[in-house]
């Protein structure tokens, strides 16, 4: 049971790179040149590349490039988080999912929504009353910055390293798709799309570009929605009704199949998403573009409002396919019924889209699809490139000396760098399976970065020493796992069986970061660590009040 | 500097006011948390373990089973919670914050 969980968890886990069932990616064909998506998605590029130009000259200190100067609203910054979090794979992945197995997607969709509450009542205020511009920041508040910055630095890099990798193939696979450009011509596309963003508008720039891609998902979903519920007369029992009839499963789709037979992949499955989710490094910078933990706590409640309402629309669409697109034979290969989906099995939401609302609509939807894509690569580059320059070269190479202007300078060239090896590596993993990358980036946020930033936050007994041999214990724990489970030792090293059982690290390798961290830092009783422990009053001040006013020099 | 700032440290952690503060609303947001996660792991271990309970149709002319609703209602929910959190913190815990500082301050 768990290789069929293994081969769903990927697309449950965001990234478009493999598709639900047929995990070769290279499988999706190239469509003919759809011209209404084409020139809908050059009216969006036209109109971010002009935010843009309106960005950039309003960036002009490192405070501005990194966090917008904090000056995102919480309801903007909530629609940003939203729009972080609804990638192009929530979308068509969760509606292939539902449409597939009914009820089983659902339960997988909660499991997406859950962490938010918790990032809440736990994290977010604490984030933005600690955090300046990485969520290093934060860790070495009271820790020694050289060794704990490193540590985290390292911990950013490679999540935003796997990630993006995983989602330049995943724009490839897509705009091929569905747009009919050459698999090349659109990695080079979404590459330098990004470069300009980010280079020349910052966070600004970036949080605007998510914003309205947020809102565009939002509006074609609903309309979408809007379309089916006229399509079976406004009737929920209806439209069920006819998914029952017409699924091939019948009336199971209605409650849990076996999908969760395994409950040790799914507990590890839900803990790798909730507390990676807190990991991530572009989901934790958003928490600095706001003013003050007033604003960072109504971006989450309204984030988790869209989200949640989105995850409902999408429900409701993959249950309204079922009888729709799956009982049309022009969507599948050949014309055969049930067998191939034209274009992977991913398309669900695309083929509903052009059977309710016809060519035009299936162009808009295809343009915001891959929009945003962008928007999701977009906030990984600002979030690397934050990390090489603020924290490798203004702080651990230059010791905090650096200009103003050359850190500037840095940030900028760092973001080109990173955007020309994500085209460079978005080529060469064309037609790779690579749903090892998505375990390994949610594993390490969850047992290395989040771990380590959690109880910088929350336990005073915390020092550098603990910190660093637990984060690094939970970094290599999760490499190690991941290289030893079915997703890469069978199916990517061609072994015949794994040695580690299960695709998701978290459920391990996070407590035992833990556990390390909380043994060592017990066991160092060296003045630094004491001095460490010493600190944590002033951080939990810091962190209940915003003290910033009080204390100009806050760090 | 340094010194004030430490001195101004120590008396808001003796603050019997700062102390309430944390105390209220680290158990709130701790509540919240284990309700959130209670919740949301019974409803797992009932998919795993019982997955017949969510079979149930919500009545005798439907399809739909009991577990479409559940699930609404576990966005729903979660997100309610999220806005209690908000709420409580804005009406009662900045007001609690803002007496520390005035407190120490003056």
């Amino acid at each position: 049971m768990s290789a069929l969980i293994s081969r769903l968890i990927p697309l449950a886990v965001l990234p478009m790179a493999s598709s639900t069932f047929a995990a070769d990616i290279g499988a999706t064909t190239r469509q003919p040149l759809n011209m209404e998506a084409i020139g809908m998605f050059c009216v969006f590029v036209l109109v971010t590349l002009g935010i843009t130009y309106w960005a950039s000259r309003k960036t002009h200190t490192t405070s501005d490039f990194y966090t917008a100067g904090g000056g995102i609203t919480g309801f903007q910054n909530g629609l940003a988080i939203a729009g972080d979090y609804m990638s192009a794979a929530t979308l068509l992945g969760l509606s292939s999912l539902i449409f597939a197995r009914g009820f089983d997607g659902i339960i997988y969709s909660i499991g997406f929504f859950v962490g938010w509450p918790l990032i809440l009542f736990l994290m977010a205020e604490r984030l933005r009353n600690l955090g300046r511009y990485t969520f290093a920041d934060i860790v070495t508040y009271r820790l020694d910055e050289m060794r704990t910055r490193s540590l985290s630095a390292f911990g950013s890099l490679s999540v935003v390293c796997f990630y993006l990798i995983v989602q330049m193939v995943g724009a490839g696979q897509l705009i091929k798709l569905l747009f009919g450009l050459d698999y090349k011509v659109a990695v080079v596309m979404v590459g330098v799309l990004m470069m300009l963003y980010v280079t020349f508008g910052g966070m600004l720039a970036t949080t605007w570009v998510q914003i309205i891609k947020a809102v565009l998902l939002l509006l074609a979903g609903t309309f979408l929605t809007v379309l089916v519920f006229a399509h079976f007369g406004y009737s929920l029992d209806l439209l069920m009704n006819k998914a029952v009839e017409t699924h091939k499963s019948g009336i199971n789709i209605m409650s849990p199949g076996n999908l969760l037979s395994d409950p040790v992949s799914a507990v590890s499955l839900s803990l790798g998403l909730m507390f990676g989710t807190a990991g991530l490094p572009h989901i934790l910078m958003r928490f600095f573009t706001v003013s003050n933990a007033v604003e960072a706590r109504k971006s989450v409640f309204y984030a988790t409002g869209f989200i949640g309402y989105f995850f409902v629309l999408v429900a409701i669409l993959g249950m309204a396919a079922i009888s729709i697109v799956g009982t049309d034979a022009q969507y599948y290969e050949g014309g055969i019924l049930g067998g191939k989906m034209l274009g992977g099995n991913n398309m669900v939401a695309m083929h509903l889209s052009q059977a309710l609302g016809g060519s035009l609509f299936l162009g808009f939807f295809s343009a915001v699809a891959f929009s945003t894509i962008l928007a999701v690569v977009s906030g990984l580059a600002l979030a690397g490139a934050s990390s090489i320059s603020h924290d490798l070269y203004a702080t651990l190479f230059r010791k905090g000396k650096a200009s103003e202007h050359s850190e500037l300078r840095v940030t900028k060239i760092s973001t080109v760098c990173i955007g020309i090896v994500a085209i460079f590596l978005g080529v060469a993993f064309e037609n790779q399976n690579l749903t090892f990358l998505t375990g390994l980036a949610f594993g390490i946020a969850a047992s290395s970065n989040f771990p380590v930033l959690f109880l910088s936050m929350y336990w005073k007994g915390l020092t550098s020493l603990g910190a660093v041999v637990g984060g690094l214990a939970g970094l290599v724990s999760a490499l190690v796992l991941v290289l030893l489970s079915p997703s890469v030792w069978v199916q990517v090293l061609g072994n015949a069986h794994a040695i580690f059982p299960y695709d998701q690290p978290a459920l391990f390798s996070m407590p035992l970061a833990f556990v390390v961290i909380y043994a060592v830092s017990k066991l160092d009783r060296s003045a630094k660590g004491r001095a460490e422990q010493a600190a944590f009053d002033d951080l939990s001040v810091h962190a209940e009040l915003g003290l910033n006013v009080a204390s100009p020099s806050a760090h | 500097m340094e010194k004030n700032r430490s001195d101004l440290i120590t008396s808001i952690i003796r603050s019997e006011k700062y102390q309430l503060l944390v105390k209220t609303r680290s158990r709130f947001a701790l509540k919240l948390s284990v309700l959130v996660l209670v919740i949301y792991y019974a409803f797992m271990m009932v998919v795993a373990f019982k997955p017949a309970l969510l079979k149930t149709p919500i009545n005798d002319a439907s399809v739909i089973s009991i577990g479409f609703p559940i699930a609404t209602l576990m966005f729903v929910l979660f997100w309610l919670l999220t806005g209690w959190y908000v709420h409580r913190s804005n009406t009662q815990y900045d007001q609690m914050g803002r007496d520390v500082i005035q407190e120490v301050l003056k």
